[in-house]
């Protein structure tokens, strides 16, 4: 039995140090001098410097903080209505409609780019940050109300009708049952939402317009290699820093809110 | 008296489904009122209804006089303590019981106040703090009481509160019940399939089947005095005895003649007789009973308190005798050749 225990501990550590090499190297190169191993005058935070100055590079974080905000917001809210909407109610055409929410999750990022960006030209509208958006929007719902479906499905009914029974109406039950206890599938749709518009680089290039975001502008250095390297670690270190107190926050967020 | 719960010839239909047929009854003030029937016969869907969850497809539910129809749950002078108690997962025991009370903008000293009366009144004070998992099942089902006796409510409901829990306690909970309701006063509407638990604590039975009323009575009408051959039988099992009505008696077939008192029912021809467990004595030798036959032991069952027989008369029909373990002198084997027995006036007229 112990035995067993220490090999799923050497497995799990093992698969920690796979997930995790590559960030850590990143992290430890965004402090060194040169842009390669082995370290030398480490730390230094000269490549943070020197992101700070660059152009554009400050800007396209803001942009993409923007709009990874919106995204998650409209995404959760939306979520949260397919979700009840889903397991509550009947109507006709709901199992057509579960497919057709869902279909986005196995269409390619760059086809849903291109036919999003032909509609909304269509339409007349310039892009920008709001069709980007618009974009991770339509990215984000299908997960979004896939987690708070099956929140909903967990759900026992009898709990809203004990608050009305006991004087709530509608809303205030909303406030003090319904929405309490779905609070940590809301927070990992907003994690998941939050993320999705983050890391997108198909969407956002497809449909940016003068302003870009954080992965796309990111993007655009690559292709001037191998001058920016470093300055790509630093950013790319910054991103991930803020993916990951953000998970942690919310996690955070889901203690108290059940507690 | 007044009546605070009435129904009058309310029903549901669900589709096809009719879940409730042309009930009606009246609850009085105070009363300890119990439906009680087989499992999907219509009873949460009653209890649903005078709550507020479900309306009547037709009938009229009053509460202390008034109409109920299209007043929503939460404005109708009733508390639900539901099926599977409903206690809030996320809120400690005091949050769960202050709800109603912190909904209705009570003053917080006095909701301080009266959950902890509340708490006391269940014998559980000092479980403010609480959470709800780590309560045992009768403690959430006594809290669970509570979050809605707390509330004053005019007519408390009872959905199978004592379901889920193990013979003992729930033997407890029913003194307990009792108790509460004694010291309470509140009108109790109470629901069960349990006729043990509804002849204990009931001033009034509705016993329902298939979504009708079959019949109203208090505990002991029910029990000795049933009116239909299901009642007989759902409450505590019974024999019956089917034959023809001449002078005093009902000749039945391969049996003989069983001595009935006389009545009102001499009219009909065919009569059918029913005869409880408990009431047919067993024994080598019977005196001093009206009736008695011969039969045969098949099967028993020693239950501690008392002792199952099944009795194969000689018109091969099978009858189940409950005798005390009181005063036995010993347990009868499978194949022993016995007599049973019974006086007239435990011989029930059904039909
Ligand atoms: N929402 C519904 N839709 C369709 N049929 C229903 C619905 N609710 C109840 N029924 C049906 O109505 C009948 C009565 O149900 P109800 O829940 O009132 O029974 P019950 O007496 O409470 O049974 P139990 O003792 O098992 O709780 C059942 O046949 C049930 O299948
Ligand atoms: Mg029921």
């Amino acid at each position: 039995m112990k035995k067993t225990n220490i090999l799923w501990s050497i497995v799990v550590i093992f698969a920690i140090i796979l997930a995790f090499s590559p960030i850590t190297i990143l992290f430890l190169l965004s402090l060194n001098d040169s842009p390669a191993l082995p370290l030398k005058n480490f730390p230094t935070t000269k490549w943070y410097e020197a992101l700070f100055q660059f152009p554009g590079a400050m800007e396209s974080i803001v942009n993409s903080l923007m709009v990874a905000g919106v995204t998650t917001l409209v995404a959760v809210v939306l979520g949260i209505c397919g979700g009840y909407a889903l397991v509550r109610t009947r109507f006709v055409g709901k199992s057509f409609f579960t497919g057709l929410l869902l279909m986005p999750m196995v269409v390619p990022y760059i086809i849903m780019g291109i036919s999003l960006l032909s509609f909304l030209l269509r339409l007349g509208m310039e892009p920008s940050l709001i069709t980007i958006i618009i974009g991770h929007i339509l990215l984000a719902i299908p997960y979004a109300t896939l987690v708070l479906t099956s929140r909903f499905i967990g759900f026992n009914i009898s709990l809203e009708e004990a608050a009305m029974d006991l004087g709530a109406d509608r809303l205030t039950t909303f406030r003090k049952i319904t929405l309490p206890l779905i609070m940590p599938g809301i927070i990992t749709a907003a994690i998941l939402s939050f993320i999705i518009s983050w890391e997108d680089v198909a969407m956002a290039v497809l449909l940016a317009g003068s302003q870009q975001t954080a992965p796309v502008f990111m993007f655009s250095l690559v292709t001037k290699l191998p001058k920016f390297v470093p300055i790509l670690t630093a950013m790319s270190t910054i991103m991930f820093a803020f993916a990951i107190v953000l998970a942690i926050l919310m996690r955070k967020a889901e203690r108290f809110s059940i507690s | 008296m007044k009546i605070d719960v009435e129904l009058k010839n309310v029903t549901k239909k669900y589709g096809e489904i009719v879940a409730v047929d042309d009930v009606s009854f009246a609850v009085e003030r105070g009363q300890f009122f119990s439906l009680l029937g087989p499992s999907g016969c219509g009873k949460t869907t009653t209890l649903r209804m005078i709550s507020g969850f479900e309306t009547p497809t037709e009938g009229e539910i009053f509460i202390e006089g008034k109409p109920m129809t299209n007043v929503p749950p939460f404005k109708r002078p009733t508390n639900l303590v539901f099926q599977n108690l409903a206690l809030f997962p996320h809120m400690n025991v005091f949050d769960n019981i202050a709800f109603g009370l912190r909904i209705k903008k009570v003053p917080e000293n006095e909701i301080q106040k009266r959950v902890k009366e509340m708490l006391e009144l269940v014998r559980l004070p000092g479980y403010e703090k609480r959470k709800i998992s780590q309560l045992s099942g009768g403690e959430k089902q006594r809290i669970a009481i509570v979050r809605a006796l707390v509330n004053r409510p005019a007519v408390l409901l009872l959905d199978e509160p004592l379901g889920p829990l193990d013979l003992k306690l729930r033997e407890e909970m029913i003194v307990e019940l009792k108790r509460i309701k004694r010291e309470v006063g509140t009108t109790f509407i109470y629901v069960t399939h349990d006729q043990g638990e509804a002849l204990t604590m009931s001033d009034k039975i509705v016993v329902m089947n298939k979504g009708k009323v079959v019949q109203i009575g208090t505990p002991m009408e029910i029990y000795e005095k049933p009116k239909s051959k299901f009642v007989a039988d759902f409450i505590g099992g019974t024999n019956f005895f089917e034959g023809k009505y001449t002078d005093g008696a009902v000749e039945v077939d391969g049996l003989g003649k069983i001595s009935i008192e006389s009545g009102a029912h001499v009219s009909k021809k065919t009569l059918l007789l029913s005869v409880k467990p408990e009431k047919i004595c067993i024994g080598k030798k019977l005196k001093k009973v009206d009736n008695i036959f011969d039969g045969k032991v098949t099967e028993s069952f020693y239950q501690g308190r008392a002792i199952t027989y099944k009795v194969l008369l000689e018109n091969d029909s099978l009858i189940t005798v409950v005798a005390p373990s009181y005063g036995m002198e010993r347990v009868f084997g499978i194949g022993e050749k016995v007599k049973v027995g019974w006086n007239k006036e435990d011989a029930r007229v059904i039909t």
